[in-house]
Order: C-alpha cells, then sequence, then structure tokens
C-alpha cells in the first residue's frame, strides 16, 4: 500500500487539508485499490440512508427551506434564461408549496420605514441585554428577514406615548422589538420598565434609561406566547413585580 | 404522467425553474431528513442542514454532473458533508444543550409506524455486522473521524484501519444486498 492510500478515509470525510486533498485526487487517478474502495464506500451511501427509521418531518420545513432557499436566488444563482414553455415536471396534486414559500417569504419581511435600522440593533443585540438604536435613516428600500413575526401591535399610553412592539423569532430565539416616542421625562434614579405578560402574569424584561425617543431589541426571557407588553416607570430595574402605574401597553 | 429522471430534473433546476427545484425536494425531503437525523440527532440541526444542502445546488456552490455517478448518491454525499460540518461546528461552539422542541409534524403518525417497521427489519443488517465492524461503521460514516482518530479510538496501527474499514463496508453491502432480494 503506498503512503497516499492512507489518506482514503480522511477524504471521503473532507479533513484533509487543500495540498493532501489535491495530492489525493492525483493518486486516486493511479490507484485502483483507492478508487474501487472510495466507490465501494460512496455506494453504501444509498442503502444506508434508505435502512434508516424514518423521521416525522417538522411542520412547514418545506415551506421555510425553499422560502430561504429561493430567496437566497440573487446572491449566487443566475438563472439562464426562462423556460420558453412550462417545464414538463412532473405535476403536482396539491397546492404548490412554493406559493406558500413565497408568501411567508414576503409576509417575514419588514419594510425598515419604522423599524429604522434594526437589523443592525438585533445583530448587536445578540448576546446583549439590549442594544439602543441612533434615529440614523437608512436605505428604506432595505428589508430585514425575520423568522417569524408573532404579534405586534402600537402602545396605547395614559402619558402620550407612541409606539410599536413587535414580537419575532429569529434563529430560535425570541425577540421583543419596541420602538417608542415622546417618553416623558424621567426623574433622578428613573427608569422605563418593559414587562412582558403572559395570563395575568408580569415579567421584567428590558430596561430603557432614556426619555424622548428610544428603539431597542430585547431577547425575551421564559417561554411561551407573550400576550401583552406593559410599561411602567420604576425606581430600580428588573423587579420581581411593577410597583409603578402602567404609562402604556400593547395587546399583541 | 410521466416522470422526469433526477438528473434531468436538476439540469431544469440549474437553469432557475423553481418547479423542478421542488420536484426535487420532495423526492429526497424523507430521506434526506432521516439521513441528516442520523448525524444530527436534532430536528432543528437537521433542517439547517438540509437548507444548507439546497442552498448549496440552488446557488450552484457544487456541482453534479453523471460521472460523480447516480444524483442519489451525490445528494446523499453533499448532506452527508453539511452534516459533518454541522457537527464540527457544534462542537467547536460552546453550546447550551436545548431540549429538542417538539413543534410539530407534517406527517400522520401511521405513516411514520409503517416506514419504522419496514426499516427495523433492514436496520438490522448493521446490527448483525460484528460489534467492531459496528463501530466502524458509525465512526467512519456517522462521525466522520479521521483516520489518526479511529486508529487511536480503537487502539489499531493506522495502516489497518483502512483494511478494517474496507472489510466491514463490504460485509454490511453484502448483508443489505441479502435484504433487498
Amino acid at each position: 500500500m503506498e503512503e497516499r492510500c492512507h489518506d482514503l478515509i480522511d477524504y471521503f470525510n473532507g479533513t484533509l487539508s487543500a495540498t493532501d486533498r489535491d495530492a489525493f485526487e492525483a493518486h486516486l487517478a493511479t490507484c485502483d485499490d483507492c478508487k474501487q474502495a472510495l466507490q465501494e464506500m460512496q455506494d453504501l451511501m444509498l442503502p444506508i440512508a434508505e435502512s434508516l427509521p424514518e423521521r416525522p418531518i417538522p411542520t412547514g420545513m418545506k415551506s421555510r427551506i425553499l422560502g430561504e432557499v429561493l430567496g437566497s436566488t440573487e446572491q449566487g444563482h443566475e438563472p439562464a434564461a426562462a423556460p420558453i414553455s412550462k417545464p414538463a415536471v412532473q405535476e403536482t396534486n396539491h397546492v404548490s408549496e412554493l406559493e406558500a414559500a413565497r408568501s411567508k417569504k414576503s409576509k417575514k419581511r419588514v419594510p425598515l420605514g419604522w423599524l429604522m435600522s434594526i437589523a443592525a440593533a438585533l445583530i448587536l443585540s445578540l448576546g446583549a441585554n439590549a442594544y439602543f438604536l441612533s434615529q440614523d435613516k437608512s436605505d428604506p428600500a432595505e428589508e430585514f428577514a425575520m423568522d417569524e413575526v408573532k404579534g405586534m401591535g402600537n402602545f396605547e399610553s395614559t402619558a402620550s406615548i407612541k409606539g410599536s412592539s413587535m414580537i419575532f423569532t429569529k434563529d430560535d430565539q425570541e425577540f421583543m422589538l419596541v420602538q417608542l416616542k415622546d417618553l416623558p421625562p424621567l426623574k433622578e434614579g428613573e427608569l422605563y420598565q418593559l414587562w412582558t405578560i403572559q395570563g395575568d402574569t408580569p415579567r421584567a424584561n428590558g430596561v430603557i434609561e432614556q426619555d424622548g425617543e428610544a428603539a431597542a431589541v430585547f431577547p425575551i426571557k421564559g417561554d411561551g406566547t407573550i400576550d401583552a407588553v406593559a410599561i411602567t416607570v420604576e425606581p430600580e430595574p428588573d423587579l420581581e413585580k411593577p410597583t409603578g402605574e402602567v404609562v402604556a401597553s400593547v395587546a399583541l | 404522467m410521466h416522470t422526469q429522471s433526477d438528473e434531468s430534473l436538476y439540469h431544469q433546476m440549474r437553469s432557475g425553474d423553481e418547479q423542478a427545484l421542488e420536484v426535487l425536494y420532495d423526492k429526497y425531503e424523507r430521506l434526506l431528513f432521516s439521513f441528516a437525523h442520523r448525524f444530527t440527532n436534532n430536528d432543528r440541526l437537521s433542517e439547517e442542514v438540509i437548507q444548507e444542502v439546497w442552498m448549496k445546488i440552488w446557488n450552484g456552490r457544487v456541482d453534479f454532473n453523471t460521472d460523480k455517478g447516480k444524483f442519489s448518491s451525490w445528494i446523499l454525499t453533499i448532506t452527508r458533508n453539511a452534516a459533518l460540518d454541522c457537527l464540527r461546528r457544534e462542537k467547536r461552539q460552546p453550546t447550551i444543550e436545548v431540549e429538542e422542541r417538539d413543534g410539530g409534524y407534517d406527517e400522520p403518525v401511521e405513516r411514520t409506524v409503517i416506514q419504522r417497521e419496514t426499516a427495523t427489519e433492514v436496520r438490522d443488517a448493521v446490527n448483525e455486522l460484528k460489534p467492531d465492524q459496528q463501530e466502524l461503521i458509525e465512526l467512519v460514516y456517522f462521525k466522520g473521524l479521521t483516520q489518526q482518530q479511529i486508529s487511536e479510538q480503537l487502539n489499531l496501527p493506522l495502516g489497518t484501519v483502512k483494511t478494517r474499514i474496507r472489510s466491514a463496508i463490504q460485509a454490511l453491502r453484502k448483508l443489505l444486498d441479502g435484504r433487498e432480494r
């Protein structure tokens, strides 16, 4: 056996360096034994796969994947001229999930008009408790894809606070986005506390320590469906229960 | 209604035909998901792996031609590579163990049960291998270990590993072929 023959498994498993991979491919052209062994390993792939117990497919996987794949087209795929006639592919007798994928794709894209640079904020806020935005206008045509919007609505306020909140998921983590205007001035030591409410139970989930305008993304604590978001003025962050009155709230 | 070959669907898809992509996706969804799951043991990661596979194929980052054998073997190879990459990535990242959420499934339970029974019958082929051969198949195919790692883990001389793997593969091939008859 030649020295290079020892690289077969590592070649098959893709663990060789680029140089060694090239060298092994050159070796393959001359070593029938390795060529045959590699073929045997590859040929076994299908029977092995077919012999596995079938796993139930997660709900909606197809439309998620096709949505992402088709949405990625402009980044690399260069389709040739569109087929002139309708392609003679096998007819599917169910409503095409491509349609579902497409509509899903357009639904989950949120125009940045009212959210401004949320994408930047989201990226920065991952791992941090919150990240606040400057109000720089970004290209309004820009869109930011979230995985799923779980709920959104406008705040109602007893203190003329305006704003909106949205709960969404991104990479399996839930986030709450809030954008607020006309937050009344705070006294020394006070802060705006955000609460996520499930049923009747509030949970402290984010603090805003400024008045005027604010936009922030907070990872949602705990799990379960958030029914509403409320804001109170508190002397300390993240108390067990609200002590101040609700100055704004939104049912989602 | 006629059925097109995978190869011709692939070429249609590569010229931007979304319907051809969907037909191929449908055809391979179950096979690829079960296959990816065998590596990741996790629904979310398996879905990521499959998404990566179709991203690569749709965007032409990998290219199939008939020199590479059958389309089915090729797409499984791409899936296996993506799954092994995913495992390596996960290993590098300190992650919090998250219990897999039951997000619901697309298919009726009945079908799964029937499929499982058939699968169990075939899976016995691997179980019929000698324990050391079973272990080799596991380490090579599903863990993607290097020859050096296998040699260390099984305490075998480096030169012996390849020969042992080959005989394990041939034994499994024989058992699987026997089942098909």
